[in-house]
Order: C-alpha cells, then structure tokens, then sequence
C-alpha cells in the first residue's frame, strides 16, 4: 500500500526537488523574475489546460478572465485599501459566481462557436477595462501596492519564489487527485462523449460549468499574484493576444497532461525573453516556431518526452 | 413498468412518431420492430429524454413500490402514487430513477480504460464533491475501491478481465457493444432499453448479447429493445410492438405477430416461427 | 438627420470591408471546416503590399494585381500547412492558423515595417453630398466594388464549373470525390480565393484607415463575426452581417460612446450566438449539445 502511493507522488517529489534547486542556480533578480512568471503561468494554464485538454472546452477569453478578476483584487486593495487577501477572496467569489452564470449560455456551443464565444467574452472585457479609466487607470494601466499576508509581506523575490512554488505544487497535487476521482472521471469522460456521460447519470452542462469555474478561479488567484508581484497591472493582460497566448501554452505543451501544461507554459514564457536576440525577427519566429510544432507534435512538446521515455524503458 | 401513451414526435412537417401507445410489463423483454425510419429511435430517444414529446405522456412504476403488481387501471395507479410522469424528463435524471440505454452508435469514452468506462457506470453511487476529491478523502478512496472490485467482477462474468486496464479506443466494435452493455447494467436500472445491441455484430457475438439480455431478463431486469435482427428478437421476446411510419401497427406474442397479417404485408416475406 | 445619415453612410462603407472578411471567412470555412484565424492578415498583407510595391513607382494596376498575387500566394501556403498537419483536430487547427497570424504579421514587420502607412485614393479626394451628408468617392468605389464582387462570386459558384465543383466540395465531399473532382485542388482555390478577396478589401480599405501591421487582427475578428452574423453555412450572410455590424458599429459610436464601438461585434457575436446560432438567416443550427 505505502509503495503505491509513494510511486504516485515521485513526479511531485521531483519536481520539488527541482524547485528547491532552481534558486541557487538564479544569478540576479531578472532571471527570478522570468522564474516566477513561469510559475505563475504555469498555474494559469495547469486550470485551463482542465477545461481544454480534460473536459475538451476551448477558450479563447481566460487572459479576460483572469485580468478582470485581478483587476479587481487590485482596485479593492489600491483604492479602498481592503487587506490583499480579502480582496483576493471577493475577486474569486465575484468571478467565481460570474463565470457560472456565463458559462451557462456559453457552453451548449461547441467546437468553434465554442471558441468564438469566450473569445467574445475575454475581448469584451478587454474593451471594457480600457474604457472605463477612471476605475481602471485605462490603457495606461495602474500601479498595485503591497502584497502581505495576515502583515506578513511578502516583498522580496525569495518569498514571491517560495510562495508561488508552493501554490504550484499543491495545485498539482490537488489537481492529480481530482483527475482521478469519480468528478474527474466524468469530466474526462465529457471529452469524448456526452451522451455517455449522460447516460450514467451525470448533468453534463453542470459538470462543464464546475470545470470552467474552477479554471476561472485558478487564473484568477494566479494573475492577482503577478499584478501584486510585478507592481503593476495594465489592460494589456485582457488582451486576445494574452489569451491566445494561454490556449498556445496548454496545446503546446500536450493536452490533457497536468506536466503537458507546466512544459508549455516553461517554455512559451522563456521563450520570447530568448527571442529578444532577434530583435524585430521576433514575432516571425515565434510564429514559425508555433506553426512548425502545430503541424508536426500535435500532441504537444510533452511527446517528445514520451518518446523519450519509452526508448529508456526499451532499452531497460 | 412503463406505460407510454398516445406518443408523438413532429420534425417540421414530418410525424416521425404519430399517436403511439403501448405497455412494458415489469420483468418482461418487449420488442420494438419495424422497417428502417419506422421511428424506433425517435422513440426511444423520447423515451429517454433526449427529445422532446410533442404529444402524450410516459409513465414509470416507482422504484419503492417495485413490488407492487401494476393494476389495468392507470389513472387508480396514478393516484395512488404508483406510477410517476418521466415525460420529458432528461436523461441523467432518469437514470437515478432506475433507466438507461444503449446507444445504436456506440457511445463510448475512448481515451478512458475499460474499467474506467465500467466505473462511470457506477456513477450514481459514488460522491462527487470537489473538495472531498481534492484531498483523496477516505470516503472516496474507500468507494473507489468498492467499485473497482465490482467492476472487475462484472468484466470476469463476460471474460473481458485481460483488457481491463486497455485504452477503449484500442479495442474492437463487438467488444465495445458488450462493454456499453456492462456500463448499463452497472447502473443497476430497473428499465434498460438496448438501442440495436447486435447491429454490426457477427454470428457469435450476437448470440453472446442475446445471452445476455436474456439473463438480464431472468433477474427481474424490464427490457426494451430496439432491433432489426428478426431471428434475435423472435427467439428472446416475450411481446412484440411493430411499429411503421410512426404508428403502431401490431402488438403482441411473437408468434402473434409472425402470424399478423399486416406485419406480414409490410415486410414482406419475413416470417419466421418461434421455437 | 444629416447627422444619422452621415454615420449610415460611413457605416455602410465599413460593413462592405466586413462583408469581404467575412466572406473569406465562410469560404474556407465551408470547404475545409476551418476558421481561418489569420483571415485579417490576409486583409493587412494586401493592403500593406500595395503601399510598398506603389512605392516602388509601379504602375497603379500592376500593383493591383501582384498585392492580390502575393496574398493569393500567402493563402495557398496556409492550405499547404494545414495539408501536411499530422492531426487536424479543431482546436490544432486553431492554433495553426493563430500560429499564421503571428507569422504573417512578423513577416509584415520584417518586410515592410511597422509604420501607418496611408494609400493615396484611387479615385482622388473629391466627394458628393446626399442628403447633406458627405460621401466620398472612394467610399463609393469600396461599395460598387464590394456589390461587383459579391456578384462575379454567385455567377463563379453557380455558373462555372470550377465554383460549382467547390459548392458540391462543401456540400458532401465523399459525393465530391466520386464525382472525380480533385478535392485537395479545390481547397487549395478555396483558400487562394478567400486570400485574394480578403487583399481586395485591404487595398480598398488603405486609402480610407490607415494600415499597417497589426490591423489584421482588429478586423479578422470583425469579419468572423460578420460572418456568424450572418450565418457560416450561408454563402453570402457574411454581406448582411458586414452591413449590419458596419451600421451597429457606426450608430453606437456616433450617439453612445466611442470607446465602446469595438466591442459592438463582439456583443452581436456573442447575441448571435446565443439566440440564432445559425445566423439571422438560417434555421440551420449550431452544434448545440
């Protein structure tokens, strides 16, 4: 009994251990910077990767999402001065509550109406934000204040590490045990048929609707992190490129793998700070670099992995 | 068991199921035949809830009263509380009043295992609360277990136990029909309707399904079954609805039907006896 | 009134440059299954091609021709793409043509710049007055274009045999094959004639907004949600849809706020959507589960 469970948390076991490494290796305050984005994303896209890669709902609106719902923690604790964590806790409620009610209409689409539909959404909200300036500062943006935690601030990069480390791997763990519960189950199921999923008993449109908040929470809570870590929140973060940026990351990295999503968001937020050395070639090549792995690793950079493993084992 | 009465489904200008009625009696396999678009799975999509009724009214025997026998007096019945209106109730809520079904496409998750398609079936027993998942509460742990063994029991009885842990998609059609056929019955319904189980099969799988159904039967199980294989359906039916162009066109014994002139007339050189 | 009419009229003008997207739109769609997510670069690769060959001091019809050649071109390496895709599941293809995008405006940041940049009119700067409201020549000459090439593209899909082997294509392409048109072709015309359209609207639209190269995406997402306004499965919904969202658009900025007039498609979309997803026409549904 203790050697299957311990074989079950080995990835997490490493991955800690990589985590625990990783600050050493870091030379100065940028590279943490590009760290902690990471992990951040990483977070963001574990969630959506739920939505698309489990329960096989595309959206294109989670960069508007997730913006509106740190917009808002940032308003509460910038202009109204509420605690940070309260904030945090009304934002998730609100969007929580929000996104139930959207998802209702929204996901009797399907397929491409489907990504239409949340894409309409995320730029709805992108418009809004920039509109209303005298709540959200406009395009411009908005300086966010501290960030603490029962007074305990947070406000050096080692504890903004440490902190989003450790959400990091309890949301996997969470996540992992959630996959494969009886919830999970259905939710996989619902990728590939619902009138299966129907037929033993379970709501499909309710299950749905739980996968897509969840989703929207996860994002929420994540990029209310990196508004309070970077200082700074713009409606830029709303953005359809910010979306598209997100679904990129999820497909990238192989759909419907928990690792899939951490390896796409890695390597698609390290990547354009790679790029840089292309100066104005930049777009041009991340362009390509999408399209050429589209076309040729569909199941994600994760196969790659697989293949990779199975070639070890063959040999074992 | 179920009483469907003066049924109809309109698509536009069409009557693709027109005024049908007919009686399912409890522990019974009761055939639903007839030729291609005659309206079988219209209605048995109404059936289950997938489509909306246009007309008329469905009625199921209540669960806690299973042991009542149904009296002829419907409307006694329904003042006594015997029988509830399911009439456009969806499908997932009529399986927790003890109804599933088939599909005739198979529907199937392909990406799930065998036995997790088998634990799906299960779905109505198990707790799914996020926060109890979240952390692997006991409960759940517990439960899993629990129906991970019936499940494995369930796949041992149809000689399935090597490809438990195999990728659906992986595996053959005839193979899956009896795996939807398991998922079904892992619902623990008290009304199942097979949508054209055998469609697609050869000789002996056939005949495996027909064993099934017929042992299903045994234990009490109402059946409803849609189905084109003649041979199949006189051998395992105790009542026959023929059903043509939406409309009931002849109901009783299988040997009354064989022998109905009607049905005769509108397949045309189909008869066969029963043994 | 003068007022009303002027923003109809500008609205019109706009919902035809919509109505070209857009139908880029549904003939991909209608042929291959695929949004077409980089749909507005091929408007912006049109546009910004015939500002530079122009430059160059070519002879104004000339760059007419190779503007829509080299998008044409562009259009035809994307079926390429798609065609040697190992999975063609919807939501690769999403990303493919996302990933396009990106690469076309890269490549339009590279090769050109990433300047405004302004066509001069092609019919000159002059206007006339209807109803007290202005309307300027090239206004006129982005609807009569729009209306002709509407038109030349009904004679194409029912009188030619090439277009009627693309409308039996989208209809059934099993019945296609047997019939022995070669369905790879016709995709790829498909996608020639969706680019091509799509540089037309860009050429048309350069003299009037300035272009440069990120336009593509504002307006792809306009002209998809003509499109679906109109209806996807409808040949030429994507003309009422422009027009209506062109209309919308313009009223909204004109007498409700400015700020708010991109969202207007988006709103429509979303209303489509949810109330008639087949589009104003069609009693054809979306897939609803």
């Amino acid at each position: 009994m203790k050697n299957i469970k311990l074989k079950n948390i080995k990835d997490l076991i490493i991955l800690s251990a990589i985590l625990v490494i990783i600050p050493f290796l870091l030379k100065n305050g940028f590279y943490y910077e590009i760290v902690i984005l990471c992990i951040l994303n990483a977070i963001i896209c574990i969630g959506l990767n739920l939505l698309i890669g489990y329960a096989g709902q595309i959206s294109l609106g989670h960069g508007g999402l997730a913006a509106l719902g740190a917009y808002i923690t940032v308003i509460l604790t910038t202009n109204y001065a509420f605690p940070a964590l309260l904030s945090l806790f009304i934002s998730v409620v609100f969007m929580a509550i929000f996104a139930y009610v959207i998802s209702k209409p929204i996901l009797k689409l399907q397929g491409h109406y489907l990504a239409m539909a949340t894409l309409g959404v995320g730029i709805i909200i992108y418009i809004t934000l920039n509109a209303q300036a005298n709540i959200t500062g406009g395009p411009d943006g908005m300086g966010v204040g501290l960030f603490s935690v029962f007074g305990y601030a947070i406000d050096t990069n080692l504890k903004w590490y440490i902190f989003s480390a450790v959400f990091l791997i309890l949301l996997i763990a969470i996540f992992k045990n959630i996959i494969n519960s009886p919830f999970g189950r259905i939710m996989r199921g619902i990728r590939d048929s619902s009138q299966a999923v129907s037929s033993v008993g379970a709501d499909v449109a309710k299950y749905k609707s739980y996968v897509f908040v969840i989703s929207v929470i996860v994002a929420v809570v994540a990029s209310s992190m990196y508004a309070f870590f970077s200082g700074f929140i713009s409606p830029g973060e709303a953005s359809f490129n910010r979306s598209i940026e997100l679904v990129v990351m999820v497909v990238f990295g192989g759909i419907g793998r928990i690792y899939g999503a951490l390896i796409g968001a890695v390597f698609l937020t390290v990547l354009p700070q790679m790029l840089t050395s292309f100066e104005d070639y930049e777009t041009l090549v991340y362009g390509a670099i999408i399209i050429f792995v589209m076309i040729f690793m569909p199941k994600g950079i994760i196969s790659l992995f697989d293949r990779f493993n199975k070639a070890i084992h063959a040999n074992s | 068991m179920l009483i469907v009465r003066e049924l109809s489904k309109k698509f536009g200008g069409i009557n693709a199921v027109d005024d049908l009625s007919f009686n399912v009696k409890k522990g019974t396999i009761h055939s639903i035949i007839g030729p291609n678009g005659a309206g079988k799975t219209t209605l048995v999509n109404m059936i289950t809830g997938i489509y909306k009724v246009t007309r008329g009214e469905i009625y199921l025997q209540k669960g806690d009263l299973a042991n009542l026998p149904p009296s002829n007096d419907d409307i006694k019945d329904m003042i006594h509380g015997v029988r509830e209106n399911i009439t456009n109730m969806p499908m997932h809520k009529l399986v927790h009043k003890g109804v599933c079904r088939t599909f005739q496409h198979l529907e199937i998750c392909e990406n799930l295992t065998v036995l997790e398609n088998i634990m799906l079936g299960f779905n109505r027993f198990m707790s799914k609360n996020i926060f109890l998942s979240s952390i692997k509460s006991k409960k759940i742990t517990e439960n899993e277990q629990k129906y991970e063994y019936e499940a494995i029991k369930y796949l041992k009885i149809f000689n399935l136990e090597k490809i438990i842990y195999h990728k659906a998609s992986s595996l053959s059609y005839g193979i899956l029909k009896k795996i939807e056929i398991i998922r079904a019955l892992s619902t623990k319904p008290r009304l199942i309707l097979f949508d054209e189980p055998v469609a697609g099969l050869n000789p002996k799988e056939t005949a495996e399904v027909s064993q099934i159904i017929k042992e299903v039967a045994k234990d009490g199980l109402s059946v409803i079954l849609v189905e084109h294989d003649m041979k199949m359906v006189m051998q395992v039916s105790d009542e026959v609805t023929v059903v043509n162009f939406g409309r009931k066109l002849a109901n009783g014994t299988p040997l009354e039907i064989a022998n109905n002139e009607d049905v005769i007339k509108a397949y045309l050189g189909t008869k066969y006896v029963k043994n | 009134m003068n007022e009303l009419f002027s923003l109809l009229l500008s609205g019109i003008t706009v919902g035809f440059i919509y109505a070209l997207v857009g139908m880029g739109f549904t003939v991909i769609y209608n042929s291959s299954g695929i949004i077409n997510f980089s749909q507005g670069e091929f408007v912006m690769a049109g546009g910004m091609s015939a500002v530079f060959l122009l430059k160059t001091g070519m002879p104004f019809g000339l760059v007419f021709i190779l503007s829509i050649a080299i998008t044409a071109l562009l259009g035809i390496l994307l079926w390429k793409l798609i065609d040697i895709s190992k999975e063609k599941s919807i939501i690769s293809m999403i990303i493919l043509t996302l990933g396009y995008s990106i690469f076309l405006r890269g490549l339009a940041a590279v090769i050109f710049d990433k300047e405004l940049h302004t066509l001069p009119s092609f019919v000159g700067n002059g206007s006339f007055e209807i109803f007290g409201a202005v309307l300027t020549y090239q206004s006129l000459l982005i609807m009569v274009v729009s209306i002709i090439i509407v038109i030349s593209l009904h004679l194409f899909f029912s009188k030619t045999k090439t277009g009627k082997a693309m409308v039996a294509t989208s209809d059934n392409v099993n019945s296609a094959k047997l019939m022995g048109i070669n369905i790879k072709r016709i995709l790829m015309l498909n996608f020639a004639l969706s680019a091509m359209i799509a540089a037309i609207g860009g050429i048309l639209l350069a003299p009037i907004t300035s272009t440069n190269y990120e336009i593509g995406i504002m307006l792809g997402l306009k002209g998809f949600s003509a499109a679906v306004i109109g209806g996807l499965s409808q040949p030429f919904g994507a003309v009422v849809g422009g027009l209506v969202l062109g209309i919308l658009e313009s009223l909204v900025a004109g007498y409700i706020s400015s700020e708010y007039k991109d969202a207007v498609a988006f709103i429509a979309l979303l209303g489509i959507l949810f109330f008639m997803p087949g589009g104003i026409f069609s009693n054809l549904k979306a897939k609803r589960v």
